[in-house]
């Protein structure tokens, strides 16, 4: 499987930086979208997609999707992600490996798997399903956790890594949630990134988290901390040239700051491969 | 080990729970659903966090997720009832109303009618009707795109085309009838009308990350019983609303059902008999919801 030509280095598109995103020239070279918040019928939000979409690519990120849920896959959210894709054409799309709600109701929450073979089974099916809905392949995130299920039997990497050969799907992974679940969890992160094969990762995620004292939560309000910068670096020495996105989701600065740390993300990828050469 | 699915369910059962999550493993145990509250044979515990801990977690962040997302639909309705109260209404809420929908966008949709019949409509009366005209001006804003006729393109129809035509409303238009004056309120709490006990609007209230629930109530006078006609629309990407007399109403419903001129005319003329100069006013009408950019689909009339 060979995995989509890097995008770059880029951000999560929040409305705080509609209009200056569209107003001049950003040093983002992508941008990555909430699925959700563009699947409306019209008015704003459609109006700025399709306008950032001429000047950039662009990335379908869902939250919705719910894959590891009990419940059946949303027939009505399947076709009209598919009518997005369609409009967008998104270099690709991903969700979560994560379950939303169960027996009708939505916790519009990233919730985590029992590491089994019953999820894993349960999950691969899904995709395929999603993929085959879709007309293309998905990328499937790591998400950050709080806990771990007295039943769950495999690591989270191993698990991760099976769903994506086994579903034939790529990985966004997110080195934030790494380190917030490898914190949370007490397992080494390095062990995550040596296990998951290069050429299934399609993307990074880069975010800052908070502070809980007996936790860390994954809040995307803060800059990258340097334990982060630490693991990607690991990360881009490991799978190379991967498309990068900084995420800032509370708290969100000025698109200037988010800009500095875009350049962030650039300057230490080009530090990881200067190591690695 | 319960299977997935029943894993799922019971997760569900304890992150939702109204009094937290060990109230809602006591509640299983003494329905007998649950062997033990300890939950130790569904998560695992440590000695930072037991399973109860870790599960609250997820408990603390689907409340205030949920609060946070209705607090930026409803923005004006948090300024009205301050923080607590408007905490307070959406816990009750949440209990009655579960969010069934994959997006968050629908999660406001059954908050007026359910304020209608909450123990704060005693209290503030205008509330429903406040929150009536937050989801409509919402929802206008995301409805599908439609081109609207301008003004000129009416102004050029020959006269005997104006008899064969019919207008549409482009679908970002809601009429609404509410018992109370909520635009009087909406617009006092837009313009920041400052409460006793602090200097507070809506605006700030959205765009800073404090917690909601620490905002006081703006003080606002009206909002008293009063039946009130509204229309609300998005021009381009602008979402407004204005204050609509009964005969507008009338004549917005006949335009949306695809009336043509005439017979909007002929049934105005019905409705109102007394009224001495309908066609000065039906033309007053058109020029100003051409104006507002209202109408749309000029098209001959089969």
């Amino acid at each position: 499987m060979s995995r989509p030509t890097s995008l770059g280095h880029g951000a999560g598109l929040r409305r705080e930086h509609f209009e200056r995103v569209l107003s001049a020239p950003t040093r983002a070279d992508w941008f990555e979208v909430i699925s959700e918040n563009f699947l409306v019928p019209g008015g704003r939000p459609l109006e700025v997609l399709r306008r950032v979409r001429r000047d950039y690519p662009v990335v379908l990120h869902g939250v919705s999707l719910s894959i590891g849920s009990t419940d059946p896959l949303d027939s009505g959210y399947l076709s009209r992600l598919a009518a997005l894709a369609a409009e967008v054409e998104p270099a690709w799309i991903s969700d979560h490996l994560c379950w939303a709600g169960v027996g009708g109701h939505q916790a519009h929450d990233l919730l985590p798997l029992p590491y089994t073979e019953e999820s894993l089974a349960h999950v691969v099916g899904r995709i395929a399903r999603v993929q085959e809905r879709l007309g293309r392949r998905i990328a499937i995130e790591n998400v950050s956790s709080y806990l771990t299920y007295a039943d769950s039997a495999i690591p989270e990497w191993e698990f991760l890594r099976a769903v994506a050969e086994r579903a034939d799907c790529g990985i966004l992974l997110d080195v934030n949630n790494i380190f917030v679940s490898a914190t949370n969890h007490a397992f080494d992160p390095l062990d995550y990134l040596a296990v998951l094969p290069p050429e299934r990762i399609w993307q990074f995620h880069l975010a800052g988290h908070s502070d809980h004292g007996a936790f860390l939560l994954d809040t995307h309000d803060h800059p990258v901390p340097e334990p982060v910068w630490d693991l990607y670096r690991a990360a881009v020495r490991r799978f190379g040239d991967v498309s990068a996105l900084v995420e800032w989701d509370g708290n969100i600065p000025p698109w200037e700051r988010l800009e500095q740390e875009i350049e962030a993300t650039r300057r230490q990828a080009a530090a990881a491969t200067v190591a690695n050469a | 080990m319960p299977d997935l699915k029943a894993t799922q369910r019971l997760v569900w059962e304890l992150i939702s729970a109204p009094e937290g999550v060990r109230a809602g493993a006591e509640a299983l145990v003494k329905e007998g659903t649950l062997a033990s509250a300890d939950l130790a044979f569904l998560i695992r515990g440590d000695e930072r966090l037991d399973p109860i801990a870790r599960l609250d977690i997820y408990a603390n962040m689907y409340f205030f997720r949920l609060r946070d997302a209705l607090a930026e639909d409803f923005p004006k309705l948090l300024a009205v009832l301050g923080g607590a109260r408007f905490h307070n209404l959406i816990t009750d809420y949440l209990l009655a109303c579960p969010s069934t929908s994959w997006t968050l966008r629908e999660l406001g949709r059954r908050l007026p009618e359910f304020l209608d019949h909450h123990p704060l409509a005693a209290e503030l009366p205008y509330a429903a009707d406040l929150a009536r005209l937050e989801w409509a001006r919402l929802d206008v804003s995301d409805e599908s795109d439609a081109e609207p006729v301008t003004r000129e393109a009416i102004a050029a129809l020959a006269p005997e085309r104006l008899a064969t035509f019919a207008l549409g409303l482009i679908p970002a238009v809601r009429i609404l009838s509410l018992a109370h004056d909520a635009l009087a309120v909406w617009g006092q709490v837009e313009r920041g009308v400052p409460s006793d006990a602090a200097s507070c609007t809506t605006s700030a209230a959205v765009e800073t990350d404090a917690d909601p629930i620490e905002l006081p109530p703006v003080q606002v006078s009206g909002g008293g019983p009063r039946p009130t006609r509204a229309r609300v629309w998005r021009r381009g990407l602008a979402v407004l609303h204005r204050a609509i007399a009964p005969e507008e109403e009338l004549a917005l419903e006949l335009v949306r059902q695809g009336a043509t001129l005439p017979e909007l005319a002929e049934r105005l003329a019905a409705a109102s008999p007394a009224e001495p100069d309908l066609t000065r006013q039906l033309a007053a009408c058109l020029d100003l919801w051409a104006a507002d950019g209202i109408l749309m689909r000029l098209r001959r009339n089969r």
